[in-house]
């Protein structure tokens, strides 16, 4: 008994030191942002990795995205002979929800779990002491590229799913269900306001910041050689997979109680 | 450095086709009214229906604005509360000071909406920050109440009616006796075959209608 | 020049550096000796800044690297160079760029002039014209050598070498001890050479300090050294496999 209440507070302990790392991570990334000298290539270095090496398999997975909603919907729709309205369900739901959420998760998976291994790696072979010694901040050179591009990159990435999510709803009403073409396009947009697309994108700009926070502060504590680097990286994508389902649900109880 | 410049300009052309994606959302959902060019003005109506603030308003059935405030305020004159409605509508819309304004259900329970319909005077048309009188809708309580009356008035005509019916089955009263008395029906049936006697009678004899005939039964004998 | 004075320092409740003091000279080469694993690389690690001590004072020309502000430290960064025991060069960067780092951040050179210290550099440690390699096209011995160069390159007053000869084999080895020889009759650089390799050391140092259980337990010159009556030390320097050191691990087994 004891020894499980010591259990659990210590998991809590763990915790609430983790907000804490996270808390003092994005401080000192915000801190060195400021700070010249400004390398601008290293941003744009990590935006390619980041924003457009993520793209083909982002637009693969929304379009999928886009066609699995419109036919679900339209097994229920077809019962209530109302087929029109898939077309108000897909683009709220890509836009509103998956389309930020999805590109978010893949890029937690793809880009944040390599930078939690490329830092790891970096940890164990001294290169982060390294770069310390010849008076450069690891959170500088390293964090503050990766931190801006996550966080500039996930919107526009999620624009490009948003997109492609429709066009997939889009075929699949248009050439399988023989809704006309305009009637679709005018019900999307109908259906659509300004706060969705904005509350989405809002959505994206915070999962880019814990992305780059999980996988960099998880990348720089390594330690342990070759294990441990895998372990961190681990510990990052499922530590971001569940921070970004933690703050949407966060985000959408927010945009659904205080702007309706 | 042709290296570095190719780096930035796939990083630029990515974002640039991002933000042009963004300007496309924008463009084509049509909900920024503060751009497009309009007019305000108010109805005053004595029951809202529950409209809520973002319903549309439709002239002549074509959506051309929204209710962008609802009031509630005392008017002194009539010694009543009253809702005054703020409405936007767009620029093109011409609505004449004579038309009908009132609010509307979308379907059996939908949303409500402000539905106006024009009037003929288009010499005087409704300007930014004018009031309009709106018909009251009727309170669903009204109706009910109103309905409840009617019930009340077809039960009261109904008694009657079963009453007189009833009267009627047991062959009471002149109709009573017209429907259930069989004797009128056999004198009726007695008439009818004498009078069709007469009538063959009168068409193999014609002449009878001119002559008495002679009541010696002569041939007949 | 480096003073330093009663560090502590324990990582998991174990106690790695349990009292140090140590005091380096101007212009010396000091070497460290002592078991894998007994704290040296965590002393050097001190000396630079990137561990604190618990307790205990490390000082560079008098000033303590606590008390230092971010602008400080970073200035002595910028005239003391470690060379660390895998080499630590940036994967993600050519080994010209690797070298020139600390260049390429901070000074106002230009490139072509940073281009040229850093050919000199490498010129240095005898690896002209590999500046467009990247790391992982470089063997162990010739990593070592460019970590050296990258070192040289700031120009600095004391270089800190993390086992240097560690993992290389014995021509290399020899070489590389030759280049630390080099630098120290040339440049007067100040050296700190934590190693095990007891023939690189009595070849470089001036002065060997031997740590062992946190504490440093011997110092003086090579000869001193090589002549001491000081068991642990002695069994240390002659690699014998019975003796006081291995006796109290297998008192804690």
């Amino acid at each position: 008994m004891i020894n499980l209440i010591r259990g659990v507070g210590a998991k809590i302990v763990y915790y609430i030191d983790y907000v804490g790392a996270i808390g003092k991570l994005f401080f000192r990334t915000l801190y060195w942002m400021c700070i010249p000298p400004f390398k601008r290539e290293r941003i744009f270095l990590q935006a390619r990795v980041i924003g457009i090496d993520s793209l083909p398999i982002v637009s693969l997975v929304a379009f999928f995205i886009g066609v699995i909603l419109a036919l679900q919907t339209a097994y229920q729709m077809q019962k209530l002979s109302s087929e029109i309205y898939i077309a108000n369900i897909v683009a709220l739901s890509i836009v509103r929800e998956l389309g930020p959420v999805i590109t978010s998760l893949i890029v937690a998976g793809r880009c944040g779990a390599a930078v939690t291994a490329e830092l790891g790696t970096m940890k164990v072979t001294e290169q982060i002491d390294a770069l310390e010694t010849m008076a450069t901040s690891p959170v500088k050179y390293l964090v503050v590229p990766r931190f801006l591009a996550f966080t500039f990159m996930l919107p526009v990435l999620t624009l490009y799913a948003n997109i492609i999510g429709i066009l997939g709803g889009y075929l699949i009403c248009v050439y399988r269900l023989g809704i006309r073409s305009n009637m679709y396009l005018n019900m999307t947009f109908d259906s659509l306001k300004i706060k969705d697309l904005a509350t989405g994108l809002i959505k994206t700009l915070v999962f880019g910041i814990l992305i780059a926070m999980v996988g960099c502060l998880e990348g720089m504590r390594t330690e342990g050689g070759a294990e441990g680097v895998g372990k961190a990286t681990t510990i990052s994508v499922v530590t971001s997979f569940i921070l970004i389902i933690a703050a949407d649900c966060v985000f959408t109880a927010i945009f659904y109680f205080i702007f309706p | 450095m042709i290296k570095k410049s190719r780096l930035e300009l796939a990083v630029g052309i990515f974002i640039i086709t991002g933000l042009a994606i963004l300007v496309l959302f924008v463009f084509f959902i049509r909900d920024f009214q503060i751009i497009k060019r309009g007019y305000k003005f108010n109805v005053v109506f004595g029951f809202a229906n529950g409209l809520k603030i973002g319903a549309p308003a439709r002239l002549a059935g074509v959506d051309v604005g929204e209710v962008k405030s609802l009031d509630i305020f005392y008017d002194p004159d009539s010694q009543k509360t009253k809702v005054r409605i703020k409405i936007w509508v767009n620029e093109d819309a011409q609505i004449p000071a004579d038309s009908r304004v009132w609010i509307n259900t979308l379907g059996l329970l939908g949303e409500k909406y402000l539905e106006v319909i024009p009037g003929e005077n288009y010499s005087v048309l409704v300007k930014e920050n004018d009031t309009m009188l709106g018909q009251d809708p009727v309170a669903m309580e009204e109706i009910t109440e109103e309905t409840k009356k009617l019930v009340l008035k077809i039960e009261d005509a109904v008694t009657g009616l079963n009453e007189v019916l009833s009267q009627v089955k047991t062959g009471m009263g002149t109709l009573g006796k017209l429907v259930y008395d069989e004797t009128i029906y056999q004198n009726v049936e007695g008439v009818t075959k004498d009078l069709k006697a007469l009538t063959e009678d009168l068409k193999s004899h014609p002449w009878k209608l001119l002559f008495k005939p002679k009541e010696k039964p002569v041939r007949q004998k | 020049m480096i003073e330093i004075k009663n560090v502590y320092k324990s990582f998991n409740s174990k106690k790695v550096l349990n009292g140090v003091t140590l005091s380096i000279k101007k212009g010396e080469t000091k070497v460290i000796i002592g078991r894998s694993g007994c704290g040296k690389s965590v002393l050097l690690k001190h000396i630079m800044g990137i561990l604190h001590p618990e307790s205990g004072v490390v000082s560079v020309e008098g000033k303590g690297i606590e008390q230092m502000t971010t602008k400080e430290l970073n200035s002595l960064r910028m005239r003391m160079a470690m060379v660390f025991q895998g080499g630590a060069l940036f994967d993600s960067l050519t080994v010209g760029e690797n070298v020139g780092f600390a260049l390429y951040e901070y000074s106002k050179l230009s490139h072509q002039e940073i281009d040229e210290r850093v050919e000199e550099a490498l010129c240095n440690v005898e690896l002209c014209g590999i500046h467009k390699l990247m790391p992982s096209e470089l063997s162990g011995g010739m990593k070592k050598r460019v970590a050296i160069a990258r070192a040289l390159c700031v120009k600095p007053e004391v270089i800190l070498y993390d086992e240097p000869t560690t993992g290389v084999d014995p021509i290399t080895a020899g070489s590389i001890n030759e280049l630390i020889r080099h630098l120290h009759d040339k440049f007067k650089v100040t050296s700190i050479v934590v190693t095990h390799d007891m023939k690189s050391a009595y070849h470089i140092a001036d002065k060997i300090a031997m740590l062992y259980q946190g504490k440093i337990i011997a110092e003086g010159s090579s000869q001193e050294i090589q002549e001491t009556d000081h068991p642990v030390v002695y069994q240390f320097i002659n690699g014998v496999a019975h003796g006081p050191i291995t006796e109290t691990i297998d008192k804690f087994i």
